[in-house]
């Protein structure tokens, strides 16, 4: 009765009935002249919905009105959300099996102990964590053979599904551990571009290949895609563990049954191990498993662009005119790290707050000297501000001061996409890459795929038009720029 | 071990993250977690608390006892011949225990009430006189294993439901319900107010004890209640099916016993004109169901919870009688026109053994018409309801929920959870003048305070 009244009122609308198929119901419809052919035949369980209108157009719309009448009504009033307070009271709703933690550190420790006590894989977020806890944490996650990540970890991959700063990857056959963040992600994305996939991203967090700590998650992560099946290759990737724990890693991966690609970035010692291959930077790796993945020769080109020695020297002209100097300002971590090695690899030794040497180190990360790689995710950058993953400004601040600077010839930085980060950053430079574009050169990469949320491609394409050299990964990046500028 | 299972996520933190559950179409719940209120030795004492096999094995105790607990009207009877302690001159009050002079106006209004009640003062003068004297004893109900709604008043003479816990023999009690508006257990104390009690007195009380007595085996009251749960009571401020329930079974009572049918009309008209007249036997029920707790060593599960108009306290089963009290609240609710939020006493009445027993505001989802009445809507009822759950024992398996796919009520608050989740129990409540002789002004829901939860926690030992 209610929808009937309603439909009347609708435009164009004569009559409107909703009534149950009965005999007597029947006759009334009957005797308004408002029941077909069709009508007749409804039982006494079916509704009739008897229309009468000026049009059909008309019709068309009051019958959309009475599909949403039927829906469920109540889908904003009646279903109550369980916000659920503990993890016990989570577990009472959901049989989890995972937890992912990023409440503040302080906080961080007795969530995982309640939550590996109850039988869940963790992976800590969060920083601040104290070593004590995390020695004690991992030996309980150990005792009950739980995977714990972290904590200060930023990135995983488990099974297909994106945990913490992310990327859409597509499946495969290679398995990674790493205690790098960024570093993670360039090697999953780049083993995208190969057209290779992953089985598990595990992540360790830094301070997994300390002495004290041990490499507790290393190993285990070794353990695990080891007798994981679906993995083929293995990936393990990290600064220079404290050499008691390389030793105790590289004794393990002795034993590891399937093809092993190690990446030790900053590392100089020569390594050599049968069934293991050591690489130098981070693409090497993604490019090495992905070789191994398709049981193809390993070859590490140094570009992988047409037409690059071309480019090369065109752009050398220009900087010929303009300073000598790069300054790179990454969100990465461990990308900084990368480009810094292979400018090394060219003989030019930047300076950074982030790096292994001291002799190279920046004493105020605010003042760049000579060539300078800074590390805009360093603690001294976030520490109560947002990442320069999500928030660009600080980053679009620091580039705009470098580009002023006479002397200063490329400006290199890297992008970072996938879940966490900034919605579309490649826009939220543009400002700032436009007022420089013709004064300075600008490098730069982006580690993500088509099907991160930012997407790759059109991130790329916004670069491109502020005038930004974009190289498929991160090294040949900092290659591009060693080249130009040597 | 094998990460190729299906990953099912708790995110604690960052909601953010959850936009990559969704997109992978992973199953996932958000916890909603903020940071402990307590300092870090008091976490650790929970989790030792967690950890504890006697602690473990005292609160499944505790919730078995809540559980199995079958309370059965046995016997309508005046106060000083059942309710231990009862003497003359003294007066029972809601609530931890409060002196004459700290009591607040609705409370000392009963209280005065009752001194002309009892003929121990002609008029509120004399009774002021009296009660500042020294010379009445006052202490709470919950000493004497009896409650009382609002300020809770009990004297001698007033009649009282007798409530046994046919699974564990214990007995509670628990005063008859006047009506509404400008009644004693409100504060207000007029002519009619102490004529009422007068005729109950003379009238109600024989007459009910009459009924009970000549029922075969005492009323059972855990399956009004459960009945009523499905009818739209929550058993603390919607009483109407269980009062209709309770009816039923007193007429029938009521005509066996008594010939003079001018007197059972007159009586089930008083109780019919009162959607509130099983509150009261609701309340000594729960109470003999909570007693059966009380004193469980080891056990953190709330034992008592309740309000003198001063300060709310709760006590502890594996405490003892130790009470922990915080200032009383002030329930935001509904008004009766004239008065308002500034009229309204502090949080009032010992009913909340009602949520200590797994009902009222835990039981909320049952009773959508209530949380109408006090502002919100029918999911927020269903949200109280799962919101209680996370801060008790266990799942009631006689009192159900239809709108909860029949789930029990959260029975057991155990105040570890409360602290760690930083959820305290919903009260539903009337709400008194604040100043003596008005009576009722309003309805509405607060929260228990944090603090008494938190003090009570600092006392037990590990």
């Amino acid at each position: 009765m209610q929808i009937s009244a309603d439909l009347e009122k609708a435009e164009g609308m004569l009559s409107a009935s909703l009534m149950m198929g009965t005999p007597a119901n029947k006759d009334i419809l009957r005797h308004s002249g408002l029941l077909t052919e069709k009508g007749e035949t409804a039982a006494e369980n079916d509704l009739i919905i008897a229309l009468e209108a000026d049009s059909e157009k008309a019709l068309d719309g009051v019958l959309n009105t009475i599909d949403s009448r039927f829906e469920p009504s109540l889908r904003d009033e009646g279903n109550a959300g369980f916000y659920p307070a503990s993890i016990d009271s989570a577990l009472g709703a959901l049989d989890a099996n995972f937890a992912l933690i990023s409440v503040p550190g302080e906080y961080a420790a007795r969530e995982t102990a309640i939550a590996l006590d109850r039988g869940l894989n963790v992976m800590i977020f969060s920083d601040n964590v104290s070593i004590d806890d995390e020695v004690n944490l991992k030996n309980r996650a150990r005792l009950k053979d739980l995977l714990l990540m972290g904590p200060d970890c930023g990135t995983a991959i488990i099974n297909g599904v994106p945990l913490g700063f992310a990327n859409r990857v597509q499946r495969g056959d290679i398995g990674l551990v790493a205690a790098s963040g960024s570093g993670l992600q360039e090697v999953t994305v780049n083993i995208c571009k190969q057209g290779c996939g992953i089985t598990h991203a595990i992540g360790t967090g830094g301070r997994d290949i300390s002495k004290q700590v041990g490499a507790a998650t290393l190993m285990k992560g070794i353990d695990i895609l080891d007798e994981d099946g679906n993995t083929k290759v293995m990936v393990i990737l990290s600064k220079p563990p404290h050499p008691e724990v390389l030793k105790k890693i590289l004794k393990r991966l002795e034993n590891v049954s399937k093809p092993v690609v190690a990446c030790f970035l900053g590392s100089r010692e020569k390594k050599k191990m049968k069934g293991v291959v050591f690489t130098d930077t981070l693409e090497e790796a993604a490019v090495a498993a992905s070789c191994l993945s398709r049981g193809e020769k390993i070859v590490l080109p140094e570009f992988t662009v047409n037409g690059i020695e071309d480019l090369i020297l065109r752009t050398k002209e220009k900087t010929e005119k303009s300073g000598k100097y790069i300054r790179g300002l990454y969100a990465g971590g461990t990308l900084c790290d990368e480009a810094i090695d292979i400018l090394r690899k060219y003989g030019i030794m930047a300076y950074s707050n982030a790096g292994s040497e001291e002799k190279y180190k920046l004493s105020d990360p605010d003042k760049s000297r000579e060539h300078s790689l800074i590390d805009m995710g360093d603690d001294t950058y976030t520490r109560g501000k947002p990442h320069p993953m999500i928030d660009l400004t600080a980053r679009n601040k620091r580039i705009a001061l470098e580009a002023k600077q006479d002397q200063v010839g490329a400006i290199l930085f890297d992008i970072v996409l996938g879940y966490g980060a900034n919605a579309d950053p490649a826009q939220a430079m543009r400002g700032t890459l436009e007022s420089i574009k013709g004064e300075k050169i600008m490098i730069a990469s982006v580690c993500g795929t088509n099907r991160d949320i930012q997407d790759y491609s059109k991130q790329v394409k916004t670069l491109e038009d502020c005038g930004v050299i974009v190289l498929p990964t991160n090294a040949q990046a900092a290659r591009f720029a060693a080249r130009i500028i040597k | 071990m094998d990460l190729n299972k299906r990953l099912k996520v708790i995110n604690i933190g960052l909601e953010g993250f959850i936009g990559a559950f969704r997109d992978t179409g992973t199953e996932y719940l958000n916890l909603n977690w903020r940071p402990p209120l307590v300092s870090p030795d008091l976490l650790k004492k929970i989790d030792l608390l967690r950890a504890s096999e006697k602690v473990a094995k005292a609160n499944n105790e505790a919730f078995k006892r809540l559980n199995d607990s079958e309370p059965v009207l046995i016997d309508v009877v005046q106060a000083k011949e059942a309710v231990e302690g009862m003497k003359d001159k003294t007066i029972f009050h809601a609530g931890p225990p409060v002196r004459w002079e700290d009591m607040c106006g609705p409370v000392k209004g009963a209280v005065m009430g009752a001194c002309i009640y009892e003929g121990w003062a002609r008029d509120l003068g004399e009774a002021e006189s009296l009660c500042s004297s020294g010379k009445i004893s006052f202490s709470p109900c919950h000493h004497h294993r009896a409650v009382g709604p609002m300020a809770g008043i009990l004297s001698p003479s007033m009649y009282v439901w007798a409530v046994e816990n046919r699974t564990y023999g214990n007995r509670a009690y628990c005063s008859l319900n006047e009506g509404l508006g400008k009644v004693l257990r409100f504060g207000a104390n007029g002519a009619d107010v102490i004529s009422r009690l007068k005729w109950m007195e003379n009238v109600l009380g024989p007459s009910l004890k009459k009924a009970v007595a000549a029922s075969e085996n005492g009323i059972n009251i855990s399956s009004i209640t459960a009945q009523a749960l499905q009818m739209g009571d929550e058993c603390h401020n919607r009483n109407v099916a269980a009062t209709g329930l309770l009816l039923k079974t007193l007429t029938q009572l009521l005509l066996k016993v008594i010939d003079d049918t001018e007197l059972i009309l007159e009586l089930v008209r008083f109780i019919d004109s009162n959607p509130h007249f099983y509150l009261n036997l609701s309340m000594a029920a729960c109470k003999s169901v909570t007693d059966a707790v009380f004193g469980l060593k080891h056990s953190t599960i709330v034992s008592a919870m309740a309000r003198n108009g001063t300060e709310i306290g709760i006590r502890v089963a594996g405490c003892m009688d130790k009470w922990f009290t915080s200032p009383a609240g002030i329930p935001e609710g509904l008004f009766f026109p004239g008065f308002s939020q500034e009229d309204a006493n502090p949080d009032l009445g010992d009913s909340t053994v009602s949520e200590v027993a797994g009902i009222g505001g835990f039981a909320m989802a049952s009773a959508p018409a209530i949380v109408k009445f006090v502002g919100g809507s029918p999911r927020d009822a269903v949200e109280c309801t799962l919101q209680m759950g996370q801060i008790c024992h266990g799942k009631n398996t006689r009192y159900q929920i239809p709108q909860l796919n029949f789930a029990g009520t959260p029975t057991g608050i155990d105040i570890t959870k409360v602290i760690e989740t930083g959820i305290t129990p919903f009260i539903n409540t009337g709400i008194a003048h604040r100043k003596p002789g008005i009576g009722q002004v309003g309805a509405g829901i607060l929260r228990a305070p944090m603090d008494c939860f938190i003090e009570a926690l600092k006392y037990i030992k590990i």
